[in-house]
């Protein structure tokens, strides 16, 4: 990556970024796909009135010439606060491997962020799924997570490269220190007490 | 009804006040919670950017409006016709 190595909130001291992921490039395509078409709109109302002879004065400076010129602007600055807002919403969610722990960050309208963390060494199994034709051909899924508790943690939907991810996922939980018994990692020697 | 021109600016200058600030929200947000590359600083910049060139060039297309001339406001009738 070029420029200043990224971080992220919350990393620890010491602690490296291994590898960081978004979602596919196509789940920003599909949302500023409709943005596209929003730009369009007021284009297309303006063929719709000329076709349809309806009178209406556009000078700006007429006053009805004002409110259209004001209030396409207010419509223009809306679409655009939206575009950026669906950026940031999609710029925010990440996967992020570092040499301690992978971190899933997941980002749902602007002051609805998730923020979930899981130590190497307690990652049990690393599961891709790969549903659909577009997911297919852009080799795209979706990788489950599962650690020591019951509860299945993470989910990172829309991931390029799965396969790859899933790969490294595991070549780093390899080298992570053994804490506990994890993934790949011989059980602890027996401690004797003394005495 | 008849109002001056002038309250369609007051009403455009509103809305580009709450969208600054839901602007301000969604920068604050990205600088503390995004991972700071060149292409998140990059974005944020182009969208200030686009913002101001959206709304200078809204203002200068009516610096030559007589704010103070009336617009004309018809309510729709309905169809319906009040007799005395």
């Amino acid at each position: 990556m070029n420029g200043r190595r990224p971080d992220f909130p919350g990393m620890h001291e010491g602690e490296r970024i291994v590898f960081l992921r978004r979602r596919h490039w196509s789940i920003l395509v599909q949302k500023l796909t409709k943005y596209l078409l929003l730009v369009l709109l007021p284009f297309i109302l303006d063929a719709f009135r000329r076709f349809s002879n309806i009178e209406f004065d556009l000078d700006v400076g007429a006053p009805g010439g004002v409110a259209v010129a004001l209030g396409v602007s207010a419509y223009y600055l809306v679409m655009w606060l939206m575009f950026f807002h669906d950026w940031i919403d999609y710029y925010l969610d990440a996967l992020i491997v570092t040499n301690e722990r992978i971190v899933h960050i997941e980002q749902r309208g602007l002051f609805d962020r998730t923020v979930a963390d899981l130590a190497l060494d307690r990652i049990q199994d690393v599961t891709v799924e790969t549903k659909g034709m577009m997911p297919t051909f852009l080799r795209y899924g979706t990788i489950h997570i599962q650690s020591a508790a019951e509860r299945e943690r993470f989910v990172f939907s829309a991931i390029p490269e799965p396969e790859t991810v899933k790969a490294q996922i595991l070549a780093t939980a390899k080298k992570s220190p053994p804490q506990n018994q994890g993934l790949g990692q011989p059980p602890p020697p027996p401690q004797n007490s003394g005495g | 009804m008849e109002i001056p021109t002038l309250v369609l600016l007051l009403l455009y200058l509103a809305i580009v006040l709450v969208i600054g600030v839901f602007s301000f929200f969604h920068l604050y947000h990205a600088y503390r919670f995004g991972m700071h590359t060149r292409v998140a600083y990059a974005i944020s910049a182009a969208y200030i950017i686009g913002a101001v060139v959206i709304v200078g060039v809204t203002l200068l297309s009516v610096t030559s409006v007589d704010w103070t001339a009336p617009i004309r406001i018809e309510l729709p009738s309905f169809g319906v016709e009040v007799t005395p």
